[in-house]
């Protein structure tokens, strides 16, 4: 849930996009064979350079393992791994070779003067994987050009959505587990969290939030021409772009080992055992460390843990006023208990408008689909007024099909005021020259940036002011 | 209209500010525990003595928006939002107000301006009839303008308190090779932390914040003395988390290593 800012609501605004895509905190890992022991090796520099078709992940360690000894238990597996939140909704994928599972023998770093920096670069290519998607529709009226714009921008009754995947994206992307289970050549209308049409010049986009699994998140989009104005099935395409590394690179004294990846695993590292860097642990460590110039042989692993912080998150600095918000879930979601015949209630989804703008009164035109509703099955189409301020009110079906006329409840909860707090998430908005609300920033798939609030400065100069310290989620 | 008011309750209750200010401005003057003085609108009375101390009672001043000149509360949960900066952090804020009878002057030269005096500010809503307590903090330094007959005071949380006690260390088996997680740590700091900063019981952590403690694993750790401050600050870069106190509570909590 997210709460909106509106922007007559926000007054001034200190906006500062961080680099994107600066990997921190990378992790990995040592192993002395002596010693049957693992290590966890100091990383310096961190780069990442990404350009159309290529991009390169780089780091550096120092191999002054003596003062930063620290003891991993277990070997578990080892293998190459990405940060797995890329930009947006792009993911990057586990790589793990299958040839030399082990890699203890990738590199082996001979006696030499401590500080010696190691560069490893992971090098790899973008690629896109076509994405079809076929959209069955069918409207419920007949529809003149004004019903047709309403169902372009909105207020379409989507049957089901079917997605097709290339068997392709299977193997590569776990993320897509859940998705191509039930999505590849299936329906999915569970999976579907809303459905939202946009105008786009000679074409509109298609877009659906589709929820993988439980907790997974994600947004395609996909363009097509525009619908029928009957029933029909939509075969709509797009692409989603992912970057696959192919080769590692390790370069010490000068010479470079590289090692290509032929085979990618779908696994993500789960972190269960969080393998802490030396630099982020040294405070807790034990004063004990290994004074063995024997041992000083050391293969370097890399620990599946790269990154618990990803910098390079957006970040905004917004003074507002204290008055209302609303919460982004509040728009199209109304709760209807068809009482006094049934107090059940049925859930209606009104997808892509902003309804419930508590400060005023609105009429809004309401499309119902009663068959989840088994005593009450059928469609109707009726006429909402939501009066200003209010949490509670009836509504009345004007156009109905198979009862009689009944009252309808629907709930709103309050709209929020005051102040923020710190983990609130809120979406900024600003005002666009067509005159409209705007979110301050989008993701690449075009879904309004969450910001989460860091901070908040109460302040009082003749009238009160709330200053929010705002960075991306 | 949004207003926002401050009160400070003053060290200790005196009789004879209450016997000072109007009886009907004092709510409940002689059955209430708290007896609150608005500064402006109440009047103590120039010369007004405050002797004697009656126990049980607590005396607050309030500065409402009328004698309010500007009000500042930041709390944050982090000192940098750009970059990792897990850790505690100290929040404060600052409060400057008119005294136009030279009432808090009064309170200032009897001394009765101290720090480390609970100040709480309150967001109010005069259409709605709803307040809302925002910030409490304690107060830190005063100054008085007797010129202009204004008042001001910076306002800190105790948290920095912690930089003054010291804990003794903590030394576990090594020789067992004990692995404790930093949920481990965290119960044994918290009982080095003083009941008085209400700091976080593990069943108000958030489930994020819990599991990431628990999925830390420390082989060899230990804790040299230090302060509580030092400690928990280790904790918090060790976990990546956040300490900082709102509305009185001390909270703990991790953000998703951001």
């Amino acid at each position: 849930m997210s709460i909106i800012i509106p922007s007559k609501n926000i007054y001034s605004m200190d906006r500062s996009i961080v680099a994107k895509n600066i990997i921190d905190g990378v992790s990995v890992q040592g192993y002395t064979p002596n010693l049957q022991k693992n290590i966890d090796v100091p990383v310096y520099e961190t780069s990442q350079i990404i350009d159309e078709n290529n991009y390169t992940f780089q780091f550096s360690i120092n191999r002054d393992f003596k003062k930063h000894f620290v003891g991993v238990s277990g070997l578990g597996s080892y293998c190459f791994s990405f940060i797995r939140d890329y930009v947006g909704s792009v993911s990057l994928p586990t790589i793990q070779p299958s040839k030399d599972k082990n890699m203890s023998r990738i590199l082996s770093l001979g006696k030499g003067e401590n500080n010696e920096i190691y560069s490893v670069t992971l090098s790899g290519i973008k690629r896109t994987i076509p994405i079809s998607a076929d959209v069955y529709y069918k409207p419920d009226v007949d529809m003149d050009a004004q019903t047709l714009g309403e169902i372009l921008y909105g207020d379409a009754k989507v049957e089901y959505v079917t997605i097709n995947l290339p068997t392709e994206a299977i193997v590569v992307e776990n993320t897509y587990n859940s998705m191509t289970a039930t999505a590849v050549g299936q329906t999915i209308p569970n999976n579907i969290h809303t459905l939202v049409f946009e105008e786009d010049k000679d074409y509109f986009t298609f877009r659906f939030d589709a929820l993988y699994g439980s907790y997974i998140y994600e947004a395609l989009t996909y363009s097509g021409e525009a619908l029928a104005d009957v029933q029909t099935t939509l075969t709509m395409n797009g692409e989603r772009v992912e970057y696959i590394a192919t080769k590692v690179s390790i370069t010490l004294y000068g010479e470079t080992l590289e090692l290509v990846l032929s085979d990618f695993s779908t696994k993500f590292p789960t972190n269960a055992n969080n393998l802490l860097s030396v630099e982020r642990n040294e405070l807790m460590q034990s004063s004990n460390y290994i004074e063995d110039e024997d041992n000083d042989w050391y293969d370097v692993l890399f620990s599946p843990t790269i990154s618990q912080y990803s910098n390079g998150k957006e970040t905004a600095t917004i003074k507002c006023s204290i008055s209302n918000y609303y919460d982004e879930e509040k728009n199209g979601v109304i709760f209807i208990a068809p009482t006094p015949y049934d107090t059940s209630g049925v859930e209606v989804y009104l997808d892509g408008t902003n309804i419930f703008y508590i400060n005023e009164p609105l009429t809004y035109d309401l499309y119902i689909d009663f068959t989840t509703n088994s005593e009450y099955a059928g469609k109707g189409q009726g006429t909402a007024v939501i009066p200003k301020g209010s949490t509670e009110t009836y509504f009345y079906i004007n156009d109905y099909e198979w009862f009689e006329e009944i009252s309808r409840i629907y709930t709103l909860d309050e709209p929020r005021f005051g102040t923020f707090k710190q983990g609130d998430e809120v979406i900024p908005m600003v005002y666009g020259a067509d005159g409209q609300d705007h979110p301050m920033s989008l993701y690449k798939d075009g879904t309004p940036k969450v910001f989460q609030v860091l901070g908040t400065k109460v302040f009082y100069d003749g009238a009160v002011w709330q200053e929010l310290s705002l960075q991306e989620v | 209209m949004i207003t926002l008011t401050a009160k400070i309750e003053l060290s200790g209750a005196y009789s004879n500010l209450l016997s000072a200010a109007s009886p009907s401005l004092v709510d409940n003057a002689e059955d209430t525990e708290v007896n609150s003085f608005i500064i402006g609108e109440s009047r103590l009375g120039e010369g007004a003595v405050f002797g004697s101390v009656s126990s049980g009672a607590i005396t607050e001043i309030v500065i409402n928006y009328r004698n309010l000149i500007s009000l500042e509360s930041s709390i944050f949960d982090r000192s940098d939002i750009k970059l990792p900066s897990w850790g505690i952090i100290s929040n404060g804020g600052r409060l400057e107000f008119n005294d136009p009878y030279g009432d808090v002057k009064g309170l200032a030269e009897q001394n009765l301006l101290t720090s480390n005096q609970k100040a709480e500010i309150y967001l109010n809503n005069t259409l709605t009839k709803k307040s809302e307590r925002i910030a409490e903090f304690y107060t830190s330094d005063w100054d008085y303008d007797t010129n202009n007959k204004t008042a001001s005071v910076t306002l800190k949380d105790n948290l920095e308190e912690w930089q003054n006690i010291q804990i003794e260390g903590i030394r576990y088996d090594i020789k067992n090779q004990i692995t404790r997680s930093a949920y481990n740590l965290f119960l044994d700091l918290s009982n080095f932390t003083p009941s008085k900063y209400n700091f976080i019981k593990v069943p108000d952590l958030d489930l994020s914040t819990l599991n990431q403690l628990k999925r830390i694993k420390l082989q060899y750790p230990y804790l040299e003395r230090s302060s509580l401050w030092a400690a928990w600050d280790k904790l918090c870069v060790l976990t990546q988390c956040y300490i900082y106190q709102h509305n009185g509570k001390t909270i703990f909590v991790y953000k998703g290593g951001n």
